[in-house]
């Protein structure tokens, strides 16, 4: 009794530092960004709007990027779970290999490609490459494989259109998926660093991500930026939050 | 309600974003001071070239004297201007100018005559009339 309380104590006391770890630099955040009150966030939004323009880039980036995600893997994944063709088992494996490696295999190519297009120095050079999520494809495939076929088939009674059975039965019955592929794909995008460095030169035309490695700790400004740019994804989270447990319950049930 | 409040918060969040990026040269005019400015030039006084600065343009903060000039910035996504604080050393004065050496305040051609709030060195400035 004494030796599991014992042990009760201990764990607590364990649990309590890590707790205290992780809520410490959040705090050291929150207090520096809001330090001096509201002068600077007038500063972020009026006088020094470098981090407000990059933020807006993240913006454009992340939805363009996510949004392009969803529409590409959900078309990928109705393929890939209900359409039965020579080779698809091996095509899906790849993707997945694709999705095992390492993103920073692949950037070099992106590169390469990027400024053959000419779109190296562009946002489309961190879109385009960005819509074709193996993840997403490949969590969109597991949600739609538990889409029951007989569905499928009755809805062919009524219409022969494949686009109609996607857009009218499969999307409405695994949009918690697709919320759940749509959340993790923009927040995948809004922190990207690496694709932003390798893929633009501009400093201008970086998104915020690549811009908070030069925030100070002295700049009130900087953490200002810091918490503006975490706000987003917390609120995505906090709004679509059944969707994604939903979304990646589905994909771990598999 | 709880999901109403969050999708009001991520609107305001997305409308002040695109508002401020959108409206913030505005916004920045009108809360900058509106100056006027006067092309310095070198003039002879006595028996010796000097740059004449009109006396409305000499500032002091008790201890050294100085001169507001504009310069250009990219600081800003709009063409602005910041107000230079340039320190000068006065040789000649007469009642309406001082004069200075030549060169002295470098390639600054303008300097602030007028403003309608105070200037501070570094701080974005409209220019509402150059003289």
């Amino acid at each position: 009794m004494v030796k599991r309380k014992l042990i009760d104590v201990i764990s607590t006391f364990l649990l309590c530092i890590t707790a205290i770890i992780m809520v410490v630099p959040i705090i050291m955040i929150l207090l520096r960004a809001f330090g001096n009150g509201v002068s600077t966030y007038i500063d972020f939004y009026i006088w020094e709007p470098k981090y407000l323009y990059a933020l807006s880039k993240s913006l454009v980036i992340s939805l363009c990027a996510s949004i392009g995600t969803v529409i590409v893997s959900t078309m990928a994944a109705y393929v890939f779970s209900k359409v039965k063709f020579k080779g698809r088992d091996v095509l899906f494996y790849l993707y997945i290999i694709v999705m095992m490696m390492p993103f920073q295999v692949t950037l070099l190519p992106q590169y390469i490609v990027s400024k053959s297009l000419g779109m190296y120095d562009t946002p489309l050079s961190l879109i385009l490459p960005g819509i074709f999520s193996p993840f997403a494809t490949f969590l969109l495939t597991q949600v739609m494989k538990s889409v029951p076929n007989e569905i499928i088939e009755a809805a062919r009674i009524d219409t022969s259109s494949t686009w109609r059975i996607l857009l009218k039965i499969i999307i409405p019955l695994i949009k918690p998926g697709i919320i759940c592929a749509w959340v993790l794909s923009f927040t995948e995008h809004w922190n990207a660093v690496a694709e932003p460095l390798i893929l633009m030169e501009t400093h201008s035309k970086y998104p915020l991500a690549v811009l908070l490695d030069s925030v100070s700790a002295e700049s009130t400004l900087g953490f200002a930026a810091v918490v503006m740019f975490a706000v987003l994804p917390l609120l995505l989270f906090l709004l679509f939050e059944n969707e994604v447990m939903e979304g990646l319950g589905e994909y771990r049930l598999k | 309600m709880r999901k109403k409040l969050i999708i009001i918060l991520i609107l305001l969040f997305i409308f002040s974003v695109v508002g401020f990026i959108s409206f913030g040269g505005q916004i920045r005019d009108a809360l900058s001071p509106k100056v006027t400015i006067t092309e310095i030039s070198d003039e002879l006084y006595g028996n010796k070239y000097y740059t004449k600065i009109p006396i409305g343009a000499v500032k002091t903060d008790g201890k050294n004297i100085f001169v507001y000039s504009v310069a250009q910035t990219d600081k800003y996504p709009e063409k602005s201007n910041i107000a230079v604080r340039c320190p000068i050393v006065i040789l000649e004065q007469t009642d309406s100018c001082v004069y200075i050496q030549i060169g002295y305040l470098g390639n600054y051609r303008y300097v602030i005559t007028d403003s309608d709030k105070p200037v501070s060195d570094g701080e974005r400035v409209v220019v509402e009339e150059r003289v």
